[in-house]
């Protein structure tokens, strides 16, 4: 990732918004917006984690959430709430929720975490290919001289690399959301893909 | 995630007395060829956690999830339904079961699993078994389904739970299967051997003989 992340707060209070901009600030490059229209303006591929109140003036956070997905913008959403969130945050299509009031360590928590959502997938994808590309190198014969050779051993030294880092990307996450909201981005690829 | 981390029983039928005890964490694919009941076998393991209190989250991607909980019933042999999540993925729903429209999709397979575990969460330990990986590859191309074989193989880990999954060798090419069989941590083959099924059981110690089942 170039140059650090961008995270864009949508939260209709003025005050809330400008303290969550002061902690993030410096850390991450940093969007904020009053309401969904102005959201909408400015969510692009470029935005990396979104934060979305769970109730806005005009509309509600899900619909919001569904209306940026259906555009296919790539980023992590987490939904804030006052309301003891329960599974069905994961089931509009959240990648993680985070209850009011935040305090900045919950903040940037749930922000590391949804980023090592999306370095999951990302780590996933580099790694099924190598694994794709191993397999179909052995499909080719002869596999005893093909694991001796150089290339072959180049690979396996990369996706054991790439299994390590998966291995810690699961030991370092505790987020019970992150396993579905993993699933929904294979999904989405899939979809994509074919 | 489980405090018990107590070893996971595979039940007094499986033929490996050596490999009967799994770590908690582990996820096993379940390889037979059309005319080996592979089915029927991975039951038997998820089926030997519900004898013992533990919690079985079972998704069906190929027989309708009210048939599969039915079968599934017959072999655990006893109650402990409370503890027993049925995820149907067939498209088919039907009562007491978890609905997901299509053994491809992901999402709400992701969502359905992470109800089941959560619902699950009072009991000592977990089991999940999903039969099977062979209609999965029909709806996804194999990276997607190893990537979610992957993933799910990596959840169960993190959980502490046991995985079982079940394919058709003979479904696939081989590379497909030696992609598939590496998002796993133990192989459990079944094939004809002589006048009966036998099994051989791969895993981080090696391989072991064949066996009669």
């Amino acid at each position: 990732m170039a140059g650090p992340p961008t995270v864009l707060v949508v939260e209709d209070e003025g005050k809330l918004r400008e303290t969550y901009e002061l902690w993030l600030d410096g850390e991450y490059d940093v969007l904020t917006a009053p309401d969904w229209e102005r959201a909408l303006e400015l969510v692009d591929d470029g935005v990396d984690v979104v934060l979305l109140d769970r109730l806005m003036p005009g509309g509600s956070g899900s619909e919001v959430l569904a209306e940026l997905r259906d555009r296919g913008v790539g980023a992590k959403y987490a939904m804030v709430t006052a309301v003891e969130p329960d599974l069905d945050i994961v089931e509009m299509g959240f990648d993680a929720y985070l209850t009011k009031p935040v305090d900045r360590e919950g903040l940037t928590e749930a922000i590391e975490s949804l980023l090592a959502q999306a370095e999951y997938s990302d780590t996933l994808d580099e790694y099924t290919s190598l694994v794709e590309k191993r397999e179909t190198l052995l499909s080719r014969g002869d596999e005893a001289g093909i694991r001796d050779s150089e290339e072959f051993q180049r690979l396996q030294t990369q996706i054991d690399e790439l299994d390590a880092r998966l291995d810690q990307s699961v030991t370092t996450d505790d987020d019970t959301t992150g396993f579905a909201a993993t699933l929904r981005a294979i999904d989405a690829e899939q979809g994509e893909g074919s | 995630m489980s405090d018990d981390e107590a070893a996971f029983d595979l039940g007094p039928s499986f033929p490996h007395e050596s490999s009967r005890q799994m770590a908690p964490g582990t996820a096993i694919l379940v390889l037979g060829p059309a005319g080996v009941d592979r089915r029927a076998f991975a039951y038997e393991l998820l089926a030997a956690g519900q004898r013992r209190a533990e919690g079985v989250v079972l998704v069906s991607t190929d027989v309708p999830g009210a048939a599969a909980s039915g079968a599934y019933r017959e072999v655990t042999g006893e109650p402990g339904d409370e503890r027993l999540f049925v995820v149907d993925a067939t498209g088919t729903g039907g009562e007491d079961v978890h609905a997901v429209s299509s053994p491809g999709s992901l999402t709400e397979l992701g969502t359905a699993l992470t109800r089941g575990f959560r619902e699950l969460a009072d009991t000592p330990q977990t089991r999940v078994g999903l039969c099977s990986l062979t209609s999965m590859l029909d709806h996804l191309d194999r990276g997607g389904v190893f990537k979610f074989c992957t993933t799910l193989s990596r959840e169960v880990e993190r959980g502490g739970m046991l995985g079982v999954a079940t394919l058709n060798p003979d479904s696939c090419n081989e590379q497909t299967l030696a992609m598939l069989t590496d998002a796993f941590d133990v192989v459990v083959e079944l094939d004809e051997r002589g006048s009966g099924v036998s099994c051989r059981v791969t895993g981080p110690d090696g391989r072991s003989n064949w066996s009669p089942v």
